[in-house]
C-alpha cells in the first residue's frame, strides 16, 4: 500500500482546506507580527511554487500532480485567484503557467564560493489571503469529499489522494468527525485517502507534533483533530523522522498549535512524494 | 588493443526516447582507434536540462580519456561547456519568441545534475593491462571474465535510493563533490567484458548475482541477437516490479586483441 508510482499516466491528487474565518487575522500565538492569513497564504503558495518546480522539465510541467484549494470562512469555494478562479482541482502544469502573479521577494542564495548573497527571486502568487466569517468546518470537509469521490472515480488506481486541512479554530457547524471519518474510508487500490490536520497556534500551549495517541492534547477539539487525522504510511513517517521529528509507528499527520516552520515542514513532508515517474 | 562496445537504452515507461535523461558514449560499436574510454550518465529528473548535462558528462569524459582524471579540472571544463550550451538554448528560446517562464528560470539557475561512470582502458601487457574508473552515484560497472569479478561502486540490491550522489552543472552545489568521488584500478585481460550500466537495471543485475544466477547471459544473448526482445524482457520485469521504472542504460565493452 502507498507504493503506487506516480506518473503521467497515473496521476495522484492533493487538496488543501484553508480556514479562512475572521480569527486567521490574528497572529500566531507569541508572535508579534503578520496575521495566520497572511502567512498560511505564503505558506500555499510557496508549497504550490515546489509542486510545479518538482514536476517541470525542459519539455514542460509533467502533469503528475492535480491540486486544489478550499477556502471555507464566510463562503466555501475554491480559493484560487485570477483565471484558475472556481476550479475545484487544477492539473499542476496549468497552475504553473497562470499564478495570478509573480511576485519579485528578496532571497539569500548560496553564491557558490561556500557564502550566500542576497538576490531577488520570484515568488509566484495564486492564492490570496482571506480572515472573514465563521469556520464551516464541516462543510468544507464534505466539499472534499465530494472532489475526492469524483477524482476516485476517474482514477481507480492512484497513489491516494492527500488532504491537508489547516485551521486556527473549532467548527462553528457542527461535529466534521463523522465527515472526516467518511474521507478517511474511501481507497484507491493503493491505500484510504490520507487526511492530515494542522492546527495554528493562537495560544502557548505546548505544541504536538505528529501525535499516536490523545495523552498529551489539551482539550476535546485537539482530540477530535487527532480522531480526524490519518495514520501516516510508513513513507511519509520516514519522510518526517529524517526532517527530525520523533515518530511512532501509529503517529497521526496532525500537528496542535503550530508554528509557521512547522506549517512549511508538515505541507512539504505530507505532500513529497518521492516515486514520479 | 581493441574495444567494442554495444550500447542499449530506453527511457522509462510512458516516456519517449527525448525525456530519457541517460547517456552514454561513444554511440559507434568500434571505439576509435585513438580512444579508450566509455562513459554513462543517469541525468536526475528533479533538474532542468539533465540530458544535455549528462551527454556533457559522458562524452568530455571520453574526450579526456586517461586513466588519471583530474576531477576539479574535469568538472570546470563540463561546467564551462554546459554554460556554453545554455547560453545557446536561452538565444534560441529568444529567437523563438519564447522567453523562459518563472519556473524554467528558478530550475535554470539552480542547474542540472547527473550520476557519472567511467572507464579508461590501458594496454599495458601483452595479455591485457589496466582499467581505471571513476564514478559518482550509483551507475555501476561490472567486470567478466568467466563469472563476474569485480563490482563498482560496491553496492548489495538494497543499497539503491531515491538520492544518489550528484554531480551539478552548478558549483554552489558540488562543495562536498570531491569528497564524493569513487576511484577504482584493476587488470584485464583481452577477452573480458566489462558492462556499464544505470541504476534500475543494475540493481537487478545485482539481485539476480545474489541470488546466484548468470543475468549477464540473458543481457548478452538479447544484445546480440534480439534488442527488441530486450525491451519487452525488461518492460516484464518492470511489470512483475522486479525493475525499478526508470531509464535504462547497459554498456558493454570488450577488450580485445589486436
Amino acid at each position: 500500500m502507498y507504493t503506487a508510482e506516480i506518473s503521467r499516466g497515473n496521476p495522484t491528487c492533493f487538496l488543501f482546506l484553508i480556514d479562512q474565518s475572521g480569527s486567521m487575522e490574528d497572529p500566531f500565538g507569541g508572535e508579534a507580527t503578520g496575521s495566520k492569513a497572511v502567512a498560511v497564504a505564503d505558506a500555499i503558495n510557496n508549497l504550490l511554487q515546489n509542486l510545479v518546480l518538482r514536476c517541470a522539465k525542459a519539455e514542460g510541467v509533467r502533469d503528475y500532480f492535480h491540486v486544489g484549494v478550499i477556502g471555507y470562512g464566510d463562503k466555501i469555494r475554491p480559493a484560487f485567484s485570477g483565471e484558475l478562479r472556481g476550479k475545484d482541482l487544477v492539473p499542476i502544469s496549468t497552475i504553473g503557467d497562470l499564478p495570478l502573479t509573480v511576485e519579485e521577494r528578496p532571497q539569500r542564495v548560496p553564491d557558490g564560493y561556500g557564502g550566500f548573497i542576497d538576490q531577488n527571486v520570484k515568488f509566484p502568487i495564486w492564492f490570496e489571503p482571506i480572515a472573514k466569517g465563521p469556520t464551516p468546518m464541516k462543510q468544507a470537509l464534505k466539499k472534499a469529499e465530494s472532489i475526492i469521490a469524483g477524482w476516485l472515480d476517474g482514477h481507480p488506481d492512484c497513489f491516494p489522494p492527500v488532504v491537508i486541512n489547516i485551521s486556527d479554530g473549532e467548527p462553528t457547524d457542527g461535529d466534521p468527525l463523522e465527515v472526516a471519518e467518511s474521507i478517511m474510508e474511501m481507497e484507491s487500490s493503493d491505500g484510504n485517502v490520507l487526511l492530515f490536520n494542522l492546527h495554528l497556534s493562537s495560544s502557548t500551549a505546548p505544541r504536538v507534533e505528529f501525535p499516536d495517541s490523545k495523552r498529551y492534547l489539551p482539550d476535546e477539539f485537539a482530540s477530535l483533530l487527532y480522531d480526524m487525522s490519518s495514520i501516516l504510511p510508513e513513507k511519509i513517517r520516514e519522510e518526517a523522522e529524517s526532517e527530525g521529528f520523533y515518530m511512532m509507528p501509529e503517529s497521526r499527520g496532525f500537528i496542535f498549535n503550530s508554528d509557521m516552520v512547522k506549517v512549511i515542514q508538515f505541507l512539504d513532508i505530507g505532500t513529497r512524494a518521492t516515486n514520479l515517474r | 588493443m581493441r574495444l567494442v562496445s554495444t550500447t542499449y537504452t530506453i527511457p522509462k515507461r510512458d516516456g519517449c526516447p527525448s525525456e530519457n535523461e541517460d547517456h552514454f558514449f561513444p554511440y559507434l560499436g568500434e571505439i576509435r582507434r585513438d580512444h579508450h574510454s566509455v562513459a554513462i550518465a543517469d541525468g536526475a529528473s528533479e533538474g532542468f536540462l539533465s540530458r544535455l548535462w549528462s551527454k556533457i558528462l559522458t562524452i568530455s569524459y571520453v574526450n579526456w580519456d586517461t586513466t588519471d582524471v583530474d576531477m576539479r579540472l574535469f568538472i570546470d571544463f563540463c561546467i564551462e561547456m554546459y554554460e556554453y550550451q545554455r547560453s545557446r538554448y536561452l538565444e534560441r528560446r529568444e529567437e523563438r519568441a519564447a522567453p523562459l517562464k518563472w519556473f524554467e528560470e528558478k530550475l535554470m539557475a539552480k542547474g542540472s545534475f547527473s550520476t557519472l561512470l567511467g572507464v579508461s582502458f590501458e594496454d599495458s601487457t601483452p595479455w591485457g593491462g589496466c582499467w581505471t574508473s571513476y564514478s559518482v552515484g550509483d551507475s555501476c560497472l561490472f567486470q567478466l571474465r568467466y563469472n563476474i569479478i569485480d563490482v563498482f561502486p560496491e553496492i548489495d540490491s538494497t543499497g539503491f535510493g531515491n538520492s544518489p550522489e550528484l554531480i551539478a552543472s552548478n558549483p554552489a552545489y558540488n562543495k562536498e563533490l570531491l569528497n564524493k568521488v569513487r576511484v577504482k584500478s584493476g587488470k584485464f585481460l583481452y577477452g573480458d567484458i566489462f558492462y556499464l550500466m544505470t541504476d534500475a537495471v543494475a540493481n537487478w543485475f545485482i539481485a539476480q548475482l545474489e541470488e546466484g544466477k548468470r543475468p549477464w547471459r540473458t543481457l548478452d544473448e538479447y544484445l546480440d541477437y534480439d534488442r527488441e526482445g530486450l525491451t519487452m524482457y525488461l518492460t516484464s520485469l518492470r511489470d512483475e516490479g522486479r525493475l525499478k521504472n526508470d531509464d535504462v542504460t547497459i554498456a558493454r565493452v570488450k577488450t580485445l586483441e589486436d
